[in-house]
């Protein structure tokens, strides 16, 4: 940490203003992105991002002992999956295992090569639209470094189940990219 | 072992991603925020703050470090003095086994050893039997009438039945019962004007009376109790079990597991699994009523979220308590108590987070063994 977001994280933790709209304009637009990606909806994302800076102005635990943007990285991620929660007072909708339709196995190779030109944006939205419970497994393997095993214990379902979501999630999004990647071509 | 797969580092460029915030939403944020700001709960939220959190630490790892240095110290405090008094047991009955036995009474007068710690001498009764508590059938001196040394056992001699040789004691005697009732010849045993004399000197030993068995000074104390609310975050209730183990008449220490469900306004439940660990000391005890103090330490821990994410919280507590006694066995208590959640590096707001320094009641029964 440097000097300058030292002062910018004591700031912080004493409640001082032009600290805190320092930390917004540095994170913002990221952990819009991060809320986007949870919340697959520009409107609920904006409502997490929201919640998150309030709790992060009010409740400043940082402590040092990880970099600032992984802090807060956690703090709005942690405030995505409480919101997707609350939305759904029944349980996130996971679809059963039997329930998830049969879809080819992912040629990844193939894929990774397709991919290679589809901006962030793209991808981005592609994630954002997948169906709520494998998004939500999706974006807690591939970016919180999750374990299936600590999925499981964050979303109380079993490890099998988010394994299971994770394929599927990575099925679709390869039936996306190559939809995307077809449909560019023919323009 | 997670997996890792080409695929998913396709997608983690997308970790460094920026979107634009719309129009105003600083401006909708920083109103908001000083309206919650100006809310009392989050003024305590944001002076907590200020601490550093090293401070913190090290403020939670004292009070945890003094609860156990209380309790060693109160430990070592109680071997001690029993060793102290088994060794002047040891000398008395020495000392008695020499005394002269023409001193020896010819009707039988019975030590009652009350709950006051007296030794009386009581010759109205030619009863031998000892008497379970002595109270219900001997006279009982008051303090100011006990005298007599134990060093002299050539103590003055009375005639009349009806007064009371004064006894002197060196050293307290405590009611967990050296004398038991199935060894009576093993110190004091049977006393006429005033004597002391070792039991086996006397075939009418038997009279020595106790004052109840011997406890094992361990007691059990189902709980249950609740804490303040604060905001979104409702009354918590608490349920569980404790053990409690005397440690000598003013002393004693608790632990056990008591499971806390704190229900949340509008959002999941949530619970928890707490460790108390208390020093307790009794302050006034009564017939009936005895009034305490407790302090301590609390480790927390919230339950459906892993290490992790939601590491132990630790807290120190202090209260007050009062028992009331139906028999020597059972009680039933009300424990008031104000504690201090310190802060965690988890992100979950919880009762134990949004009201760090909250007032809780615990109530149960109390059955000692």
């Amino acid at each position: 940490m440097n000097a300058d977001e030292l002062i910018m994280v004591e700031g912080c933790r004493k409640g001082d203003a032009d600290a805190r709209k320092q930390l917004y304009t540095q994170y913002a637009e990221q952990m819009l992105a991060v809320c986007y990606r949870y919340t697959g909806n520009l409107d609920d994302a904006h409502d997490v991002l929201h919640d998150g800076f309030i709790k992060i102005f009010t409740h400043f635990t940082f402590r040092g002992d990880s970099a600032l943007k992984s802090w807060m990285y956690k703090v709005m991620s942690a405030q995505a999956i409480d919101f997707m929660r609350r939305k759904h007072a029944n349980g996130l909708q996971l679809m059963d295992n039997e329930e998830l339709p049969d879809l080819p196995d992912v040629d990844e190779k193939a894929v990774m090569a397709e991919a290679r030109g589809i901006d962030e944006e793209t991808l981005m939205n592609m994630v954002a639209q997948l169906p709520e419970g494998c998004r939500m497994v999706f974006n807690l393997f591939v970016f919180e470094d999750k374990s299936h095993k600590e999925i499981a214990e964050l979303l109380h379902i079993q490890p099998d189940t988010s394994k299971s979501q994770f394929r599927y999630a990575k099925s679709l999004l390869a039936k996306k990219i190559k939809q995307y990647v077809e449909h560019e071509g023919e323009r | 072992m997670k997996e890792k797969d080409d695929f998913s580092a396709l997608f983690q460029s997308l970790g460094e991603a920026k979107m634009p915030v719309k129009e105003g939403f600083w401006e909708d944020l920083e109103k908001d925020l000083s309206a919650v700001m100006a809310t009392p709960m989050e003024e305590v939220t944001a002076k907590r703050a200020v601490l550093r959190p090293i401070y913190r630490r090290w403020v939670a790892a004292a009070s945890v470090l003094l609860v156990l240095a209380l309790g060693s110290v109160a430990f070592w405090y109680l071997n001690s003095q029993e060793q102290d008094m088994q060794q002047a047991f040891s000398e008395l009955s020495a000392k008695l086994e020499t005394s002269p036995e023409s001193n020896l009474p010819e009707a039988d007068t019975p030590i009652i050893y009350n709950n006051s710690h007296q030794i009386v001498s009581n010759s109205h009764s030619n009863n031998t039997q000892a008497t379970g508590h002595g109270r219900s059938s001997s006279k009982i001196m008051t303090p100011g009438l006990v005298a007599a040394s134990l060093g002299d056992t050539e103590a003055e001699a009375d005639d009349d039945d009806d007064e009371m040789v004064p006894v002197e004691v060196t050293f307290q005697i405590i009611e967990r019962g050296y004398f038991q009732g199935g060894q009576p010849n093993n110190g004091l045993t049977n006393a006429s004007n005033g004597n002391l004399v070792s039991g086996e000197s006397n075939e009418t030993a038997t009279a020595v009376a106790v004052n109840g068995k011997k406890k094992s000074g361990w007691a059990l104390k189902p709980a249950f109790g609740t804490s303040l609310p604060k905001g979104e975050y409702n009354m918590p209730l608490t349920a569980g079990m404790t053990v409690e183990r005397k440690l000598n008449n003013t002393l004693a220490v608790e632990a056990g597991l008591l499971y806390n469900y704190m229900p949340v306004h509008n959002d999941e439940n949530q619970s928890s699994l707490s460790l108390p660990v208390k020093l307790g000391v009794n302050l006034a005890e009564g017939k009936k009523v005895d009034v305490y103090a407790t302090v301590g330490g609390v480790v927390e821990k919230l339950l459906g979220k892993s290490f992790s994410e939601e590491p132990v919280q630790l807290a120190a507590t202090a209260g007050l308590g009062v028992r009331y006694k139906f028999t020597d066995n059972l009680a039933v208590y009300a424990e008031p108590s104000l504690s201090h959640y310190f802060d965690t590096d988890g992100t979950t707001r919880t009762l134990r987070t949004e009201q760090a320094v909250n007032v809780n009641l615990l109530c149960g029964v109390r059955m000692s063994y």
